[in-house]
This record gives structure tokens, sequence and C-alpha cells, in this order.
């Protein structure tokens, strides 16, 4: 597979295009990406990517039916938004969005840019070879910042149209929440018939405040998606515990890698991330979290479910780190893989680190078929294979879904699921 | 380099073992091809060991050590290093038991071990003889009775070559990593058990393994075959004396269990660990691999690791014959600087096997602590199941315990179960014992006694005392 630069200017970002070159795409070798062999599966799926330079402007409508505000963009590119507060309130210091359609629009791009590190620790960045090629072909992206309670959950549109054959989409977000209490909903709303690439760069700073966050994957689609995120948890004031509540459900892309590093950088902070999601036909996802624990008195909660049918692959690499300092620490990470077909696997890697003593930490993993007594029992019970079968499998995701705590997104997300579920068998 | 041909001569005389004749014979430093000739010739080897020996030589100019382990270690300079064990003179070695660390004393008298044994092991005394051979020799007669071929391998090499020829590197191939390669080309001696069919063993068959001079890496290799429907029971059990440089010891051990066979292996593993400050010590490097060949077999590896200044081991069943067990009970203590990655590998590749890990790893002082394993459940491995626990505790806050599993479900009919769990000893429980008048010391002792019993408790009779005597002393002065 080649990157095909023709059209594009890489003057300034010649340095992060070239250690990209020099370094390839990461392959099985390296120890992130042993169950996803970025390299082999690109090369097998492009000849050609072209990154996407089009902006496209047309307006799209937000449709959720209740009350919320919105950020909408196309293929990546910001292109309506409504953050006006209910109470009037549109300044600064409540919220504030920036479009980023340059390396020097984004806070930490344009530092990178300036200075000749290869590494800009601060904001625990590591330039490794996805970030690299990001920081070479990014041109859109958004910011930006709440300093209020919201009353409404906040809802990111992410539209991607016909458009995308074989293009490479490369973007950036940072979101910025301080003082708040917030629901977000981010929704992928994939049109494209054909093959694209996105790696997507984004980072959270959470500071003082309770979020939740749901990522839904809306539709099937033909994506590969590679989304690092860095989540910065910090109250370094008021010690008051920052909440963070990560949703994941991915179904539907043909490949996906969601990478999370979590910093629980304020005492008391608390993590939660959840997952749950149906796998088929050769779709390929992986869930890569780190949690690093480095303030006492922080909890993490990990909860993957995976369902797997028709020759998918799903994975789940979870690492808690718990350092020296951060006693009284609770961790815990759970991944449940149900393997329906035998071309199907779930692999997993669940990983503890840990430098301190005073601490409880744990994980579980397992992965097998439908209990066949649980099947019995409900078939005794009136229902037929199928129906008790499907009843297990909402069961086994429901885990998840249950705790979601807002009714309209639980709804949200169970039709999501059960649009999934019902296209099978 | 070669020595003369009379000295050669004498070596053969002493096929069991050495002694103070023999005691400052060394092969050539180094590690070249004239070494590897060295050892086979002195070994007095047919062409086909040497050629082997060769192959992997050359196999290994083009490997590079590993290095995605967690315990860093300084560049080991093979160069340097001694290739045929044989002990350096008197004038280093302690001339009496007086002379001998105290301490070393004090844990050797803890272990309730022999005064003679004691002499032995601090390198006082006269002969190193391998505790297998001596073995081999009292039971001999008993053993031959019923087939069972128990002996060295060299020795094994000149009597019994097809054996070794059959079975020799297919469950560690030479082309294997770097360590077990290494170990392919200048394997000095080890063990050789074969069971014939239909017999089980009467006795515990046991070897006791320990470096003892200086410079000198250790490469022993071992080679287990039980056929069909035998049994075996095998003990194994290290010591080194304190030294201030770090030795290498890199062994490959090969169990091969065919048709209804089964082979239970068990590791008191106490190489000297280095002093509290984290200087000197052995570095263990050890390539264990048991092959469930045959249907219905098992093979079932116990370890006590509580040596070593690194212990960097995955004892691993690879599960070939439908039906096959492949089990793994492990403690693992680190205490002051020792560091200590180890677990294991269970391949399914056979259908209706069955795995179970058991792991439980102990980190003190400024220790870390590893359990790095594998379960892979291939697509034609239907029904099978592995059961995975382990368990880590953590005694004060500068070292670190670590999980790292893999685990891969590639069939809808197999069931894989992980569970990990890492925290301190129960404050609670402590409480209790002090209540009751134990010192804090008897109490930790005792509570991890508890916490390691699963893994005790598949240890022989005779093993198990000395392993629960030893996991007390590992722990001495870690707490407090």
């Amino acid at each position: 597979m080649k990157i095909n630069t023709s059209k594009i200017n890489l003057n300034k970002v010649k340095r992060f295009y070239n250690s990209f070159l020099e370094n390839g795409l990461p392959n099985r070798k390296k120890e992130d990406w042993k169950f996803t062999d970025l390299e082999k599966i690109l090369n097998s799926n492009f000849d050609e990517l072209e990154p996407l330079r089009e902006k496209e402007n047309y307006k799209m409508e937000a449709f959720l039916k209740f009350d919320h505000y919105y950020l909408i963009s196309i293929n990546g590119e910001l292109v309506n938004y409504n953050l006006k507060l209910s109470d009037g309130s549109q300044d600064k210091k409540s919220t504030n969005l920036t479009k980023i359609s340059s390396l020097n629009d984004h806070p930490i791009y344009s530092k990178i840019l300036k200075s000749d590190d290869k590494k800009v620790s601060s904001d625990n960045i590591n330039i490794d070879e996805m970030l690299s090629m990001n920081l070479a072909f990014t041109d859109r992206g958004y910011s930006f910042q709440i300093f209020k309670d919201l009353d409404k959950p906040l809802v990111i549109y992410n539209f991607f149209d016909e458009k995308l054959e074989n293009k490479l989409i490369s973007n950036s977000n940072l979101i910025s929440i301080s003082n708040s209490k917030v629901k977000i909903i981010e929704l992928n709303i994939d049109k494209s018939k054909s093959n694209y690439f996105k790696n997507t760069f984004q980072k959270f700073q959470i500071n003082e405040s309770e979020v939740d966050y749901y990522f839904v994957n809306y539709n099937k689609s033909n994506g590969f998606n590679y989304t690092k995120n860095i989540i910065e948890i910090n109250d370094s004031k008021s010690k008051f515990g920052s909440k963070l509540k990560y949703f994941i459900f991915g179904s539907g892309s043909k490949f996906r890698k969601d990478d999370y590093e979590i910093f629980l950088d304020g005492e008391n902070s608390f993590a939660k991330i959840n997952s749950a999601a149906i796998l088929k036909k050769s779709q390929h996802h992986e869930i890569k979290t780190k949690m690093s624990h480095s303030e006492p008195n922080c909890e993490s909660y990990q909860k993957i479910k995976n369902i797997l049918l028709n020759d998918s692959k799903g994975i789940f690499q979870g690492k808690v780190l718990v350092s020296d300092r951060a006693q009284k620490t609770n961790a815990y990470q759970l991944s449940k893989g149900l393997i329906l077909d035998d071309e199907s696997e779930f692999s997993t890697k669940p990983e503890l680190e840990i430098y301190a003593d005073d601490v409880k930490c744990s994980h579980g993993s397992t992965s097998g078929n439908i209990d066949k007594d649980a099947v019995f029992y409900l078939m005794t019970r009136g229902l037929s294979k199928k129906e008790a079968t499907k009843f297990i499998i909402k069961g086994f995701l429901n885990d998840v879904v249950s705790e979601i705590a807002d009714h309209q997104v639980r709804e949200l997300i169970e039709n999501h699921l059960e649009e999934n579920i019902k296209n099978e068998n | 380099m070669t020595m003369k041909p009379k000295e050669i001569d004498k070596l053969k005389d002493y096929k069991y073992g050495f002694t103070t004749d023999i005691e400052n014979i060394k092969s050539p430093k180094g590690l070249n091809e004239e070494t590897i000739r060295y050892i086979s010739k002195i070994k007095n080897e047919p062409n086909w060991m040497l050629n082997w020996r060769l192959k992997a030589f050359n196999r290994l100019k083009s490997l590079k050590e590993p290095n995605w382990q967690k315990p860093k270690y300084p560049k080991i300079n093979y160069q340097e290093l001694y290739y045929y064990s044989a002990p350096k003179s008197f004038k280093d070695k302690p001339k009496s038991i007086d002379d001998v660390d105290p301490k070393l004393i004090e844990t050797y008298k803890k272990l309730g071990i022999p005064l003679e044994e004691q002499k032995r092991l601090s390198g006082v005394a006269v002969d190193a003889v391998f505790d297998s051979v001596s073995v081999a020799t009292t039971f001999k007669g008993e053993l031959e009775k019923l087939g069972i071929v128990f002996c060295s391998i060299s020795e094994a090499i000149q009597k019994h070559p097809e054996l070794v020829k059959k079975y020799l590197g297919t469950v560690i191939p030479i082309t294997d990593h770097y360590f077990a390669t290494l170990n392919s080309a200048v394997f000095t001696d080890g063990s050789f058990v074969y069971i014939p069919p239909n017999v089980k063993c009467p006795m515990e068959l046991s070897t006791y393994f320990r470096i003892n001079a200086s410079d000198t890496g250790q490469f022993e290799r071992t080679l287990i075959i039980a056929d069909k429907g035998s049994y075996v029971s095998y003990l194994e059990g290290c010591t080194a004396p304190m030294r201030d440089e770090n030795q290498l010891h890199a062994a490959n051990v090969e169990l091969i269990a065919l048709d209804d066979a089964e082979i239970k292996y068990s590791t008191v593993q106490n190489w000297y660990p280095g002093d509290e400050k984290g200087v000197g010590g052995i570095y263990n490097f050890v390539t264990k691999r048991g092959a469930c060949r045959g249907k219905n077999s098992k093979i079932s590896w116990t370890q006590v690791e509580t040596g070593s200044a690194i212990t960097w081991k995955y004892p691993s069943c690879i599960l070939q014959g439908d039906n096959s067990v492949g089990e793994f009970y492990s403690i693992a203590i680190t205490n002051n600087h020792q560091k200590a990655d180890t677990g294991t590998k269970m391949i399914h590749l056979g259908k209706n096997t069955k795995s179970k890990i058991i792991s439980k790893g102990i980190s003190a002082g400024k220790a870390d602590n590893t359990y790095r394993g594998l379960v892979d459940i291939s697509k034609r491995a239907k029904n099978s199941r592995n059961y995975t626990q382990c368990d880590s505790l953590l005694m004060g806050n500068k070292c670190g315990a670590h999980t790292i599993p893999y685990i891969k479900n590639k069939n809808s009919s197999s069931t894989i179960e992980h569970e990990a769990t890492t925290s301190k000893i129960n404050e609670e429980q402590l409480y209790y014992c002090n209540q009751r008048g134990m010192d804090q010391e008897e109490a930790v002792s005792l509570i991890v006694n508890g916490f390691c019993k699963e893994v005790l408790q598949q240890l022989p009779m005779e093993f198990a005392v000395e392993a629960q005597k030893l996991v007390s002393i590992s722990l001495e002065g870690s707490v407090g």
C-alpha cells in the first residue's frame, strides 16, 4: 500500500512524514499491535490511499429526537454546531469551540511543530508511527471547552459520505471539560459504501468534572478506523474526584482499533470503560486500554463484552498500571467473548503492572460458547432455540447496557444493539 | 585450543562425576567451534551428536538475544564464559565448614539439610557428584528390572543413541530461541529418563543441580520420555554457592508423553539470588517444554522458584494428542533485588484437551515478579478447556507484581477462564495471628504458606516440606 502525496504540500510536516515512511505501519512485531497487524490489514485492503483534502460544506441536520446540543462534522470536518446554552449564555466562560484546519490551529500540534523534540512529554504524548502519520496529514478537527454544567446532552454527529473510496482521513479533536457535569454522545453515521482509512487522535482533559461519554457507531460501514484517545483526569485543586464513564458501542465497522490511555492524575478520581459489541462478517475490532493510576484512592473499572460471529475477530488488550504512589487503588477489569462460530476468534491480553502494595486489582477474562444448559432451560419454558439464543445474547450485553443511567441514551443503544442482533441468525 | 590426549583419557574414567583429579580442568574460554568440539570430544560423543551441536551453533550465529522480557540484565559476554563446567582451584574455596558464611549455614539448618550435604552445597567438599548419578547407581538394579533408563544424558548418548536421536530436539528444536539454541550447542550434562510402555515408575526420580565454579555457565539438558501407558514423577532441585558475579544457567528440559502416559515434573529452584544489594546471583534462563504427543497423555509442571537473581522461564505444554492434559502449578517468590518473569504456555492442538494454570507470585523488598503466560486454543482443538488463576501478593511499596497473560480462543466449542488478583497480606489475618502470640515473621510465613497451599500440595511429600521452609526463609527480613 502506498500513500499518494502528489496533490499535497508536505513541506511543513516533512519530518513527520519522513518518520512515518521510515517506520512504516505498525505490524505484529510491535507488542501493541500483536493481535492486529495493521500493515498486513491495510496492504490487503488498499493499493493506494489518498489523503482526503476536499472539505464538504453542505448542511446536515441533527436528527435525534430528544432535546440536545450538537456538533456536526462531515468526513471529520466541522460544519455546524449549536452550543448555545439554554440560559442564553454563549460567552467564553461557559463553552468555547474552535475549528481546526491546520496544525497551527491545534494547541498541541502547533507546539510539536515548533519544538524539535521527538517527544512532547508534558502532554503524555508519545510520537509513534500512527501519530507521526496523523501529524503529517491532519487538516481537520475541532477543539472545544466546557466550563459549565450542560442541562442537555451534547451530541457529536460524525457523518461520512459516499466520496471516500480509498481515502485517508486524518483528524484530531480536543475536548476539555472543567467544573461541569456533562453527557456527550458521539454518533458515527457512515454512508460510505467503500473502503477508507481514518486515523484520529483525540485528547480529553477532565478537571473537577463528571463526564458520561457514549461512543456509538450508528450503522454498518466499510470504514477502517484507528483512534488514539488520551484521557487526562485531573483535579489538582479540590481533590473533589472527577468521574469519567466511557461507553463504546462499535458494532458495524469493518475494522476498528480504539486505543485509550487514561491517566488518573487526581486523587479520588474514577474512570470506567465499558464496551459491548456484536462482530460479524470478518469484522476486526480491537480495544486497547491503559489505565494509569498515579495518585492514591482512585478507582477504575473496565468491562468489555464481545459477541463473535462469521469469521470475526475480537481483541482486548487492557493494562492496569499502578505506580508506587497510588496506594488504596481499586482497579477491576473484565473481558468476555461469546464465540458463536468456529471461524471467529477472541484474543485478550489483560495486563496488571503494579508497584504499590495496598491495592486491590484484579482482572478476569473468559471466552466460550453459549451455555447449552441455559438454552435448554429457556427451551423448556417454551422459547424456540433461536429465541433462547437471542435472549441470552441480549442478557450478555445487557450487563453493559444496564449501566447507562440516562434512559434516552439507553434506548438509543438498545435499538442499536437490537438492530445488530436482528440481522443475525 | 585442544587438550593433551592424556588428560582427555583421564577424564573418560570419571564418567559419573568429577573428583579432585579433574577439578582444575576447564574447557577453553569462549564460545566457538573449538569449544564445542572440545566438549563433544571430552564426552567421547559420536559424530552425529557433534554435528547436531555444530548445526545448533551455526544457527546461533544468526540469532539475537531476546529483549522483550521485563527484567533487563547487563550484557553477557559469552566469550568470557567457560562452557565445560569445572570448579576453580581450591584456594578460592572455603577450607572448612567454619569458613562458610554463617548465614548460609543458618539457611541450611533451617532446611534440615544434613551436615555432609551442607559441606557439599557450600563448596567445601571435595567431590561434586550430581545426585542424579548417585541415585541412579543406588537404585539402578531395581529400575533396570523394570526396563527404566535413568542416567546422565552423556551416558544415554553412548548407550541409547536410538532413543536420544529419535527424541532429542523434537520438543525444543535447535532453531528455537537464543538460549535454547545456545544450550543445544554447548550442553554439558543432564538427565535422561525413559519409561517403557505400561510401566509405572515405583519411585520419584530426582536430580540435584548445582553451579560450583565461577565464570561458568551451566547448560544442562534433560530429556524425559514416557512411553505408552507409563508414569513417572521427576524432581529437580537446584542450589548454587554465593559468588559476587552473575552466573548464567541456560538449561533445556524436554518432556515427551506418548499415549496414556503421564509425566509429573517438580522443581524447587533455590539458586543463589544475590545479596541484599542485588550483587551476584544466578541468571536462570531455562527453556522447559513438554509435548503431550499421545492420546490421553498428561504433563504436569510444578515449580517453586525462590532463588536466582533473574528467573526467566516458561515451562510449557504442547497438547497435541486428543484428550491430553497440561497442568502448571507455580510459586515464585522474589525478595531484595530479585526479578522473576515466569509463567507457562498451553498450546491446545488436539481435541478435548484441558489445561489448568495456578500461579502464585510473592514480591517483597525491591523485587519484581511477573507472570507471563499464553493460552492458545487452535481451530482444531474442539471442546478444549483452560482455567487460569494468577494471584500476586505484594509486601511493601518498593516491589512490583505484574500479570501479562495472552489468551487466544479460536473455536466456538472451547472455553477459557482466566482470573488474576493482586493485593497485599490481609491485615486482619496478620492481627489475628499476632493475637495468638505469633510474631510478625511467623505470621507472615503462615499466611504466605496458606496463600501457596494449592501449589505446595502438588509437590511430592519430601519436597513439600522443604518448599514450605524455603518459602518462609525467602521472605525473611521483608516484613516490618
